[in-house]
C-alpha cells in the first residue's frame, strides 16, 4: 500500500489510548514529526522496542510534515482484535481534508473482500466534507458489526480496482506489510471530533496491557465510565451501555441485543443476529406441535424463574417423543397437568401481566401480553388445541421497539414469548425492494 | 414476666465463649446443608441420593479456581461475600440453641432485623462489586426487595414482641408456654416466612440471582465466594426457620421428647413447607412486589399487631 501524499488534516487522535501498544519492529528512522499536535495521547505500556526515533523531540511535539517512509510495519500482530461492539455514531469527520490525497498508488486488486459483514455499525453523522473525494465509493449499508479482524492477511496485496461491496476482513493477516515510502507530510491531526465514540462494548481481552492513564481518570481499566441521560421519567441517571446475549439461559441462541441500560431499564435497543447464515430457524422452535411448544414453554418458564415446572415441562417434552406407548401416556398427562398449572398460576399472572403487549393489527396469535401467549402455547401443549395457527415470525426491528422502555426482566419475558424471524434486516428491506 | 428468660444465661456465660460460638457456628452449617437438602430433593425430583448434591459441589467449589472480572472492586466485592455468612451466624446468635441465645440482649428481635438490613449493603456489593452488568442489576433487584420487605419483617416481628412483653427471644419463647403465636398471629407468621425468603433472595423472591439476569449477583461469583454466598443464603433461611420456631411455634416446647428435639423437628418442618410452597411458585417481579408489599402487607401486619395489642391489653397472654 502507498499512502504516499495521504492529508489527513483535522483529524484529531487526542485521548486515544494507545497504551500496550507494542510496535517493536517499526523503523522510525529519519521522521520529521513536527506540527502533529498528539496531545493527551496516552501512550503509556508502549514498546518501541528497536524504534529508531534518532533526532526526536517529544516535548511538545509537533509531528506535522513527519515523514514516515521507510516505516516497516511487519511484525504487527492484529490478530485477535475484536471490534465488534464499536459505536462510532457521533464521530464527525468533518474537518478531514482529503484533497491532496494520492491514494492513486494503492492497489487493492487482487484481493478478495466479498462478505464483509459490517453489520450494526452505527456511522451515524459521519461527515465527510465536500473534500473528499469518493470516486465511485459507496458504502450505503455498510455494517460494521461484529467484524473479526482476527488473523487478517494483507500482506503482499494489491488492491486496484477492488470491489468493496461485501468485504470480508476475516482471516486477514497484517504481518508483513510494509508502508515503505508513504508520505505523511503535513498531517494535521489537529482539530478532529471522536467525542462521541464509544469503545464500552469492544473486545478488549487481548489488550491487558492498555493503561488509559493519561486520560484525566475518565476511564477504568479501558472502559469508559458510565454516563448520565435523562430517563424515561426524566430524572438523570447512570447509562451504561450493553450488549446481551448472544449465549444466555433462556435466550435465543445467537441473537445479540444492543442498547443502553439505566438501573434496570432498557433503552435504545436494537437486535440483531449474530450467525445471519443460519437464515432457517431452529426446526423446533418453528413447529407447532405439542413438543415445540412444550419447548417454548420450559424456556419461557426459566426466564420467569419456575425451574420446577420448567423440568416437568422438559420431562413431558421428552415422554411425547419416546416409542412406548406408557411413557408417552404418562407424558401426556404430565404435559396436561404443567399446563393447567400454568395457566392457572395467580403468581405468574400477576407477575407477567401487562407485559410485551402487542396491539398491532394482525400479530393474530402473537396478540395480547406475554401471559397470553403463553397461555395459548399452554393449549396447545395440553393438546387441547389440535390444529394451532402457525405462529408468524417476528421482524427484529419489530420485536426492538417493543422492549424499549421496559425494565430488563420484564424484555426477557417478551423475547421468550414471541417467535423470532431469523431473516436479517438486510434481507428484509431487500425483499420489501429498497 | 419480662424478667422470666433473665435468669436464664446466655449459651456463652454458661458454656465458655468458644464453645458456644462453634455451636452456633455447627448449627448454622446443619442448617444450611439441611435447606440445601430439602430444597435439591423438591427440585431435582430424584431418590435421596440428590440431597448429598450441595455438599459435592460444595467441596468442589473449595477447590475451583476463581474467575475475576475487568476491574472489579475486590475489596467491596470480597467483604461483600464475607459478610453474607457472617451476618447469617450473627442472625442466628440470637435464636434459642438448646435454651439459650449465644448472645442476650433487651432487643433480640431488632438485633434480628438489624442483621438482615445489613444484608441489604453486603449484597449489594456483592452485585456491585464485580463491574458487571447483569451482577449489578441484580444488586438494584434487591434493594427493591428490601424496600417491600423489610417494613412488614419489622411489623411482623414487633408483633411477636407485643405478644410477649419483650423483645428478649428467650422470653418470647417462655411467653408462649400455653398458646403457640402462632395460632393468634398467623397473618405475622406467614409474612415472616415470606420475607424471610425474600431476605435471602430464594424461592418465589429470587429476582436478585434471577435467571432473566443470567443469575444476578450471583452471576460472576466462582470458587470460595460463590461458596460463602450460597452458604449464607442458605444459612439465613435456616435460621429464619429456626427464628420462626422460637417466635411462632413455641420453641423447643413439647410434650415427651427433650427439648432440643422439638426445636429440630419444628424447624426441618418449617424448612420443609418453605421449600414445598416456595417451590411451587414462579419468582415474583420486583417490582410488581413492592406494590403488594406496601398496598396489602403492611396494613395486614399492622391490623395484625393491632389485634395482637388488644389481646395483650385485655390480659389474653398474660
Amino acid at each position: 500500500m502507498d499512502h504516499g501524499g495521504s492529508d489527513g488534516g483535522g483529524m484529531d487522535h487526542a485521548a486515544m489510548g494507545h497504551g500496550g501498544m507494542d510496535h517493536g519492529g517499526m523503523g522510525h528512522g529519519g521522521s520529521d514529526g513536527g506540527g502533529m499536535d498528539h496531545a493527551a495521547m496516552g501512550h503509556a505500556g508502549m514498546s518501541h522496542g528497536d524504534s529508531e526515533d534518532g533526532g526526536s523531540d517529544d516535548g511538545g511535539i509537533d509531528h506535522a510534515a513527519m515523514d514516515h517512509s521507510g516505516m516497516d510495519h511487519s511484525g504487527m500482530d492484529h490478530s485477535g482484535m475484536d471490534h465488534s461492539g464499536m459505536d462510532h455514531s457521533g464521530m464527525d469527520h468533518g474537518g478531514m481534508d482529503h484533497g491532496d490525497s494520492d491514494d492513486g498508488g494503492m492497489d487493492h486488486g487482487g484481493s478478495d473482500d466479498r462478505g464483509m459483514d459490517h453489520a450494526a455499525t452505527g456511522h451515524v453523522g459521519m461527515d465527510h466534507g465536500d473534500d473528499s473525494d469518493d470516486g465511485a465509493m459507496d458504502q450505503v449499508g455498510m455494517d460494521h458489526a461484529a467484524m473479526g479482524h482476527a488473523g487478517m492477511s494483507h500482506g503482499d496485496s494489491e488492491d486496484g480496482g477492488s470491489d468493496d461491496g461485501e468485504i470480508d476482513h476475516a482471516a486477514m493477516d497484517h504481518s508483513g506489510m510494509d508502508h515503505g515510502g508513504s508520505d505523511d507530510g503535513g498531517m494535521d491531526h489537529g482539530g478532529s471530533e471522536h467525542g462521541g465514540m464509544d469503545h464500552a462494548a469492544m473486545g478488549h481481552g487481548g489488550h491487558g496491557g492498555m493503561d488509559h492513564s493519561g486520560h484525566g481518570g475518565m476511564d477504568v481499566a479501558g472502559l469508559p465510565m458510565a454516563e448520565t441521560a435523562t430517563d424515561r421519567d426524566g430524572l438523570q441517571l447512570d447509562e451504561l451501555k450493553v450488549s446481551l446475549g448472544p449465549v444466555l439461559p433462556g435466550w435465543p441462541t445467537g441473537l445479540l441485543l444492543r442498547g443502553r441500560l439505566q438501573g434496570d431499564v432498557l433503552t435504545g435497543v436494537g437486535l440483531s443476529w449474530l450467525d445471519q447464515e443460519g437464515a432457517s430457524a431452529d426446526a423446533l422452535d418453528a413447529g407447532d406441535s405439542r413438543p415445540a411448544a412444550l419447548d417454548r414453554l420450559a424456556r419461557f418458564l426459566d426466564v420467569a424463574g419456575w425451574p420446577l415446572a420448567a423440568h416437568e415441562a422438559r420431562q413431558a417434552r421428552a415422554g411425547l417423543m419416546s416409542h412406548d406407548p406408557d411413557v408417552v401416556a404418562q407424558a401426556d398427562r404430565l404435559a396436561v397437568r404443567v399446563a393447567r398449572r400454568v395457566r392457572r398460576s395467580r403468581t405468574l399472572a400477576w407477575s407477567a401481566r401487562g407485559t410485551g403487549v402487542m396491539t398491532t393489527e394482525g400479530s393474530g396469535p402473537l396478540e395480547g401480553d406475554v401471559l397470553d401467549r403463553v397461555r395459548r402455547w399452554c393449549d396447545t401443549a395440553a393438546g387441547e388445541q389440535h390444529a394451532p395457527e402457525p405462529l408468524p415470525e417476528l421482524r427484529l426491528d419489530t420485536v426492538a421497539t417493543l422492549l424499549e422502555g421496559a425494565e430488563i426482566g420484564a424484555a426477557r419475558l417478551t423475547l421468550a414469548s414471541l417467535p423470532l424471524s431469523r431473516q436479517t434486516a438486510l434481507e428484509h428491506s431487500e425483499a420489501a425492494g429498497v | 414476666m419480662s424478667d422470666s428468660g433473665a435468669g436464664i444465661a446466655t449459651s456463652a456465660a454458661a458454656w465458655g465463649l468458644a464453645p458456644a460460638v462453634l455451636l452456633v457456628a455447627v448449627v448454622a452449617l446443619l442448617l444450611a446443608f439441611g435447606v440445601a437438602a430439602v430444597d435439591r430433593l423438591v427440585v431435582s425430583g430424584a431418590g435421596s441420593r440428590a440431597m448429598w448434591e450441595p455438599l459435592r459441589s460444595g467441596v468442589r467449589l473449595m477447590a475451583e479456581e476463581r474467575r475475576t472480572t475487568l476491574a472489579p472492586d475486590s475489596l467491596l466485592w470480597r467483604l461483600g461475600c464475607a459478610s453474607v455468612p457472617v451476618l447469617a451466624l450473627l442472625s442466628l446468635a440470637v435464636v434459642p440453641l438448646g435454651g439459650r441465645t449465644l448472645l442476650s440482649t433487651s432487643a433480640d428481635l431488632v438485633w434480628f432485623n438489624a442483621m438482615e438490613s445489613i444484608l441489604w449493603a453486603a449484597v449489594w456489593l456483592v452485585g456491585w462489586g464485580p463491574n458487571a452488568v447483569h451482577a449489578l442489576t441484580g444488586g438494584y433487584r434487591f434493594l427493591i426487595q428490601g424496600l417491600s420487605y423489610e417494613l412488614p419483617l419489622m411489623f411482623s416481628l414487633i408483633t411477636v414482641g407485643i405478644g410477649a412483653q419483650s423483645l428478649r427471644a428467650t422470653d418470647v419463647v417462655a411467653a408462649q408456654e400455653s398458646l403457640w403465636f402462632v395460632l393468634t398471629m398467623p397473618v405475622a407468621f406467614a409474612v415472616f416466612l415470606a420475607t424471610a425468603a425474600a431476605f435471602a433472595f430464594w424461592g418465589p423472591f429470587a429476582s436478585p440471582a434471577g435467571v432473566d439476569v443470567a443469575g444476578g449477583v450471583r452471576s460472576e461469583l466462582s470458587g470460595v465466594e460463590r461458596l460463602l454466598v450460597e452458604l449464607g443464603r442458605a444459612a439465613f433461611l435456616g435460621a429464619a426457620a429456626a427464628m420462626a420456631t422460637a417466635a411462632f411455634l413455641g420453641g423447643d416446647a413439647g410434650p415427651w421428647l427433650p427439648g432440643p428435639v422439638w426445636q429440630l423437628v419444628k424447624t426441618v418442618g418449617v424448612v420443609v413447607l418453605f421449600v414445598l410452597i416456595g417451590r411451587r411458585l414462579p419468582v415474583v417481579r420486583p417490582e410488581r412486589f413492592v406494590e403488594v408489599a406496601w398496598m396489602v402487607l403492611i396494613p395486614l401486619t399492622l391490623l395484625q399487631a393491632l389485634v395482637v395489642a388488644v389481646l395483650s391489653l385485655s390480659g389474653f397472654y398474660a
